[in-house]
């Protein structure tokens, strides 16, 4: 084994440095990319300086997960087809010792290497990152979480790039199917919430590839001759890549075929407080009109009004979509730099990160790129969590960030920044909310109040024109300075009504609310709720309100698109998908797509063992295979197709049927099969040892 | 010593597709000897070699190497097995000492006299890289690492394939130095019909995927006849002569290749009345290109007898 | 011992017995006189790069004609000359021969005379021989 390991690790040390030659190239070019944005941050907007790469740690992930990927499976192939394409592979396998130490060998060097490539770079990145002076934003360990994984998983690469050399098929790009279960487990992250989760799926994928490679190893890359185990596995090692394949081409087709008819209603509101139903069909014109059904007209030419003047006409909507819950902004660990810190805003020497761990905004030199201190509801101090005190900071505003640079809020209470002076200025209070303005019908209790979220609104690029507060009992609008303009009643719309739009109309004095259900509320009222809309004006309160129905809604009734689609795609995994989530739930399984999936399977069955008989498999066998394809649908026969090495058929001596030639007896009858025919030339003498 | 042959396949059949590149071979090759596996490009050698030591599944029939089944050699069995595979390669960023101390890990019997005799009968330096040896050395260094874990069973795919006549006589001289040791079986395919003539003891045919012919090499040479008969005027028109391989018919004269040739084929020819008939001694790669040549019947003058209508 | 054995692969006459005609010519030729050692099997297999087998048939065949014996422990030896043939066989085996040559003469159309008179010089070469008269 030893020996093994120490040719492996000679024999493909050369890629492997060059892997980690390409790596530390990436990682230093991030590195300089920072650099030169900290240098010219001036030329940079506010609005895309939100996106920058604060934390090159963080930010440079999809750069590792393509190298991570393309490296492992470059190196797992190359460490088999190195053997492969010359006839190494028979002075390989032909040492006495078994096939899984071979496999061992090579896996073990391998992965060394593969450490070595990924794991030296990333060290020396993530030293560099942490030598205060280097990078001006927060970091915790936590944040690398994601960089594991993903480090983690290019292992997956690894073995679908072995699996790639060693199998034996017809075509090539079947043989690299078994990528498709790296790039489900890829892909599968986006949807993650939790660690353990993606660990399971690396663990999973890493289990079914691996045994697959092992089980190659004993039949040099056929199906046939396998261990059980090998064949299982090969067998869920090709079936995700199927899934792909199958699923990337029903979704072309269906682009392709039903595009035409694809279309999307919605409602828009112009600047005089109007409702217009919006059509976006296939050109740029879209079909516009009132609620009544009547096309929107313009009354100089008599045709309908052009989309950009419409657009034109539209008035400036501002949506807020509240949180209440007590938990410290947590979101998707996968999520990024939202999950840790939210980049604020940068003044002429710092920048500002709001930094979830803390609640606090922290700053940071951009000459030096030190640390200098944080700041909280209690003002400025020189420690990133000074007393203890906390903004609240809904995750959901990580969108509109650009637009809340001004304004931030506690439980309580909402601050004006002042970021140049280190300093807060608490403009309004709950407890304490100034009763100058109208108010409006409702009641509340004070005390038990929250604010869910709040938002600040520019109507002009650079001016703070006001701030939309939401408690659970109220929606209300103020000025920079605190005072409310309006205040319109909330209650009951939390938590069903979720998505709050603001519209500002042509008249100062007047404005609309929308009120919109979350799409989960929508789904359980299987789209019955309707969207909510008032009319206010600042001195005469609410003017009027009116309900629109949902226009579409894809909740539980599903388009013909996404029926066909999931034609092609396994009901197992129609029924898995929604229960990788925050909190699983299985009445989130689309039954009516997972029931779509299951006729495919249906017909895929007598296909399949139709295919069995004619290649005469054991009962076992033939059970097995179908209830692969009741699991796995359309997918699942493919995957049968290709694993099989579909042996010839020849017409028996003895009963004239179509024999396959794998069976010592003819599979009808029995009979053997028929010795070569003699031509008289034969000479057989009977052999005895010389001597 | 034990009487089992090494190697005894029983109807061991591999197709690649619809096309059978082996079929139905039964094959016993008895301990001790030097056994050559014959036959054209493409008649299924490699193929069974490559059954023979679990490097492809047979699609149906079953054979044993050294009393085990060939689907599942196990490493003890391996280790007695020495083989040589078709095209030499090795790794080619070792070094030639490097390559022995790979090898050398996994066989216990290793013998490093052996390995340092074979190359130096080579001439190849330890410190030399692979990549820089030519095919002959390459051979050698391979032949090198087969017989060091001192084998019971050589088995060699066409080891003398594209090596220099000073390389391939080396290796003539290794193969021969090996029978040494009677106990000690070797298998080789090969084209070469001088080394077969110089080495075998038996020889096995395998024509077009099928096994047609396993024997001695003297059975072999004596099986293949040619017969020259002469007539005073054109030779009359062939009757159907049993085993009959070639007919060359030139000016007043017969040459026919038989297999099989005996009091039978005699007296069929006799009735021809030729004015003289004799024997005429072939060498064995004379017999071997008529036995594996095309079948039928040529003629020197054809071009003569068919300008006359 | 100016004796030396040399085969060629690719002749119409098998190797075991190119080594028996080459000894029988070093024998009657006198480069082997009775009592000479002859190389054991082993190192004659190994000197010409044969299969041993093939050496050990042909000097099987030496020892059925009497030419050779093998002492136990010693080696191989040109033994005395016996009487291996009968006149009756002697013949049977020549004639084949005579015939084969008299045959290829004739479709070279020499003339009996010619062939009678190479016949005698040829004699006149091998007198030295031991029996040539």
């Amino acid at each position: 084994m030893k020996t093994l390991i120490l040719k492996e690790l000679r024999e493909n040390l050369k890629l492997a440095v060059l892997g980690l030659g390409i790596l530390t190239l990436i990682l230093a070019l991030s590195a300089l990319k920072y650099s030169t944005i900290l240098k010219n941050l001036g030329g940079i907007s506010d609005s895309q300086q939100t996106y920058l790469p604060w934390q090159p740690l963080v930010s440079s992930d999809i750069l590792i997960g393509f190298f991570c990927a393309i490296f492992g499976a470059v190196l797992g192939w190359f460490q088999i087809h190195n053997e492969r394409h010359r006839d190494l592979w028979a002075f390989l396998i032909h040492r006495p010792t078994t096939h899984t130490e071979i496999f061992f060998g090579k896996v073990i060097a391998g992965l060394m290497l593969y450490v070595l490539a990924t794991g030296l770079p990333l060290i020396g990145f993530i030293a560099w990152a942490l030598v205060p002076g280097h990078v001006a934003a927060p970091f915790q360990w936590a944040m690398l979480r994601p960089t594991a994984i993903i480090v983690l998983s290019g292992t997956l690469y690894y073995f679908a790039g072995m699996l790639t050399g060693l199998r034996q098929a017809r075509w090539y790009a079947s043989r690299a199917l078994g990528v498709g279960v790296a790039l489900f487990v890829s892909l599968m992250f986006q949807s993650e919430w939790h660690l353990w989760q993606a660990l399971f799926f690396i663990l999973i994928g890493g289990i079914i590839l691996a045994t697959a490679v092992w089980g190659g190893f004993h039949s040099h890359g056929y199906y046939r001759g396998q261990p059980a185990p090998g064949r299982l596995a090969l067998t869920g090692a090709l079936m995700p890549g199927w899934g792909f394949v199958l699923a990337l081409t029903a979704i072309l087709l269906v682009e392709l075929l039903l595009r035409s008819t694809y279309s999307q209603t919605q409602y828009q509101m112009t600047k005089d407080g109007a409702i217009y139903k919006v059509t976006q069909g296939d050109g740029d014109q879209s079909n516009i009109v009132d609620l009544q059904g009547k096309p929107l007209v313009d009354s100089k030419t008599g045709r309908m009004i052009g989309t950009a003047d419409f657009n034109r006409r539209v008035c400036t909507l501002v949506k807020i979509k509240p949180d209440f819950s007590d938990r410290a902004p947590r979101g998707r660990w996968f999520n990024r730099d939202c999950n840790r810190f939210t980049f604020w805003r940068a003044t002429p020497d710092t920048l500002w990160y709001y930094w979830g761990r803390y609640g606090r905004l922290v700053g940071y030199d951009i000459a030096t790129r030190r640390f200098i201190g944080s700041l909280g509801p209690d003002g400025f101090a020189q420690t990133v969590s000074g007393d203890g005190s906390r903004f609240r900071f809904g995750d959901d505003r990580n969108g509109f960030a650009a637009a809340s640079r001004r304004v931030i809020n506690t439980a309580q209470t909402v601050y004006a920044l002042d970021l140049e002076h280190r300093a807060t200025k608490a403009i309004f209070t709950l407890t304490n909310e100034s009763s100058g303005a109208t108010t409006l019908s409702a009641t509340t209790n004070a005390a038990n109040e929250t604010i869910g979220g709040i938002a600040e609104v520019s109507l002009n690029s650079n001016d703070w024109d006001y701030t939309i507060v939401v408690t659970r009992g109220y929606i209300r609008l103020l000025t920079p300075d605190g005072k409310v303009l309006w205040r319109a009643a909330y209650k009951p719309g939390y938590p069903d009504y979720n998505w709050i739009q603001v519209a500002f109309l042509d008249s100062s004095n007047q404005f609309a609310l929308w009120l919109s259900p979350s799409w989960y509320a929508q789904g359980k009222a299987g789209g019955k709720l309707p969207k909510q809309v008032v009319w206010l004006d600042r001195e005469q309160g609410v003017l009027k309100s009116t309900d629109l129905p949902e226009l579409f809604h894809n909740g539980r009734e599903f388009a013909r698109e996404q029926k066909l689609i999931s034609l092609s795609i396994s009901p197992a995994l129609m029924v898995m998908i929604p229960l990788i989530n925050e909190q699983p739930r299985l009445e989130d399984i689309p039954w009516v797509l997972v029931r779509y999936s299951l006729v495919a399977a249906l017909v895929c069955l007598p296909i399949g063992w139709w295919l069995g008989l004619r290649y005469s498999l054991s009962l076992p066998a033939h059970l097995g295979w179908a209830a692969f394809y009741l699991v796995f649908g359309i997918p699942g026969l493919l995957t049968f197709l290709s694993v099989q090495e579909w042996p010839a058929r020849e017409s028996c001596p003895n009963c004239k049927k179509l024999r396959v030639v794998d069976r010592e007896h003819c599979e009808h009858c029995g009979a053997d099969f028929a010795p070569p025919e003699k031509n008289g030339t034969e000479v057989f003498e009977s052999l005895t040892t010389v001597k | 010593m034990n009487e089992q042959p090494v190697i005894r396949t029983q109807g061991l059949t591999r197709y690649f597709g619809a096309k059978p590149a082996v079929y139905d071979l039964n094959l016993e090759v008895p301990r001790g000897c030097v056994f050559a596996f014959l036959g054209r490009n493409g008649s299924g050698k490699t193929t069974t070699i490559r059954m023979l030591l679990g490097l492809l599944q047979p699609t149906r029939g079953e054979g044993s190497i050294l009393g085990h089944d060939i689907r599942s050699l196990p490493p003890e069995a391996r280790a007695r097995i020495g083989y040589l595979t078709e095209e030499h390669q090795l790794y080619d960023w070792m070094r030639v000492k490097e390559c022995g101390g790979f090898q050398s890990q996994f066989y216990p019997r290793w013998n490093e006299k052996i390995f340092r005799g074979v190359i130096g009968h080579f001439n190849l330096k330890p410190t030399a890289r692979v990549k820089d040896l030519s095919r002959g050395e390459r051979a050698g260094l391979c032949l090198g690492l087969t017989l060091a874990p001192e084998p019971e069973l050589l088995v060699l795919d066409d080891p003398a394939m594209g090596l220099d006549p000073v390389a391939h006589r080396s290796l003539m001289e290794s193969m021969v130095y090996l029978t040494r040791r009677s106990d000690r079986t070797i298998f080789f395919s090969s084209h070469q019909l001088a080394d077969v003539e110089r080495v075998a003891d038996y020889i096995a045919i395998l024509d077009r995927s099928v096994l047609r012919m396993c024997c001695s090499l003297e059975t072999f040479r004596n099986s293949v006849q040619q017969v020259r008969l002469r007539f005073p005027g054109p030779p009359p028109p062939l009757p159907d002569i049993p085993g009959l391989l070639q007919a060359f018919r030139a000016e007043g004269e017969l040459r026919l290749t038989c297999v099989h040739y005996g009091a039978t084929t005699e007296k069929a020819l006799r009735a021809l009345a030729p004015a003289q008939m004799e024997m005429v001694p072939l060498s064995l790669e004379d017999a071997f290109i008529s036995y594996l040549g095309e079948r039928g019947e040529k003629s020197f003058i054809l071009s003569e007898t068919e300008a006359q209508p | 011992m100016s004796f030396n054995i040399t085969i060629s692969t690719g002749l119409n006459m098998p190797i075991y017995k190119q080594i028996t005609d080459q000894v029988w010519l070093a024998f009657v030729t006198g480069k082997l006189a009775v009592g000479d050692q002859l190389p054991t099997v082993r190192t004659l297999a190994e000197d010409l790069v044969v299969n041993p087998n093939t050496v050990a048939r042909a000097y099987a065949d030496l020892m059925r004609d009497g030419l050779i014996e093998s002492r136990a422990g010693r080696g191989v030896f040109i033994t005395r000359k016996r009487k291996v043939f009968t006149r009756e066989e002697g013949w049977r085996r020549l004639e084949p021969l005579i015939d084969a040559a008299i045959g290829e003469a004739m479709t070279m159309d020499f003339t009996h005379q010619e062939l009678r008179e190479a016949f005698e010089k040829k004699l006149g070469q091998w007198k030295h021989v031991k029996g040539g008269n």
